[in-house]
């Protein structure tokens, strides 16, 4: 079996995580909108505490916390 | 009326593109549009022009992709900024002449992921956990800090089987962050047009290699997005 690239818009994601951040940016014409963006929020734009990606690391491996807000104490 | 900026070419050769205007300084053209719009909303079908035009110039010329949503009202700044960065543009088409982008993202399949990553000391700790009533949230970010150490190691591992040899016949390349704990690599090679096949063949040879574990998302041609990494002004 062999493997070929291609560029197919169906992965949205991959056209998005190179315009919307990458290419040339002049701040002064950036003209986008931001109602919207979340429709967009990618990979990419997400931050996530150190907590946050291990529990994401945990439920890899099927072990999920219970959702609840995190507090300090 | 606004002009849309899609991308910078080397004003060389009138486009075949009937709805585009060249705004030209010297031997540079910033290659533009007509909307109404003073903002641009990043709905899919916008996103999806914006990549189709600069990939339809792309198989013209070479170019340098501007990120999405640059508009101008003024066709005079936009010759401006041709005009100050005139020297870093024309060196970046020079750089990016007769060249591409290609994307490679690499996965664990869920299998594998478990057979390579989740080794004895992670499985008991998440075997007793899973026995109490209610663990901690920390105690549950302990085990996924475990777990991200050790995928951590294989990460490094297939970088030097895959990513390294893959780089060697890269112009330039660079890694980003993996988004997904079940990310193994998430790469972007800038390749020359004639290194084209055999980087082809050489990613062939590794999916071969490893398809069984791993799920390959092979990606481009695509426009040097991830290669300028210079700031511009106006």
């Amino acid at each position: 079996m062999a493997i070929q690239k291609s560029t197919d818009t169906d992965s949205l994601a991959e056209v998005v995580d190179r315009i919307l951040d990458k290419g040339i940016v002049i701040d002064a014409f950036v003209k986008v909108a931001l109602v919207g963006i979340d429709l967009l929020s990618i990979e990419a734009r997400v931050v996530i505490a150190s907590v946050e990606t291990w529990l994401t690391y945990a439920e890899a491996v099927s072990l999920t916390a219970k959702k609840k807000a995190y507090s300090s104490s | 009326m606004n002009r849309y900026c899609f991308c910078v070419i080397k004003d060389n050769n009138e486009l075949t593109a009937e709805d585009l205007e060249l705004i030209k300084y010297q031997d540079i053209a910033m290659v533009t549009s007509e909307v109404v719009e003073d903002e641009i909303l990043p709905t899919r079908d916008n996103v999806i022009e914006h990549e189709e035009t600069i990939n339809r110039i792309m198989e013209e010329t070479a170019l340098i992709p501007m990120s999405f949503g640059h508009l101008s009202d003024d066709q005079e700044k936009i010759e401006r900024f041709l005009e100050i960065n005139y020297e870093r543009l024309v060196q970046l088409l020079e750089k990016f002449a007769d060249k591409m982008e290609l994307g490679l993202k690499i996965f664990w399949k869920d299998q594998a992921f478990t057979e390579e990553v989740e080794d004895q000391e992670i499985a008991e700790r998440k075997k007793e956990l899973q026995k109490r009533e209610n663990p901690s949230q920390m105690e549950i970010a302990e085990v996924g800090k475990l777990v991200m150490d050790r995928a951590e190691a294989f990460r490094d591992y297939y970088n030097q089987e895959i990513y390294d040899k893959l780089a060697s016949i890269a112009v330039e390349s660079s890694q980003k962050d993996p988004y997904d704990p079940k990310m193994v690599l998430n790469a972007v090679f800038l390749v020359a047009k004639e290194e084209e096949d055999n980087f082809d063949q050489l990613v062939d040879e590794i999916f071969n290699k490893y398809q069984d574990k791993l799920d390959f998302k092979y990606t481009g041609p695509w426009p040097p997005y991830n290669f300028i990494t210079e700031e511009f002004e106006v």
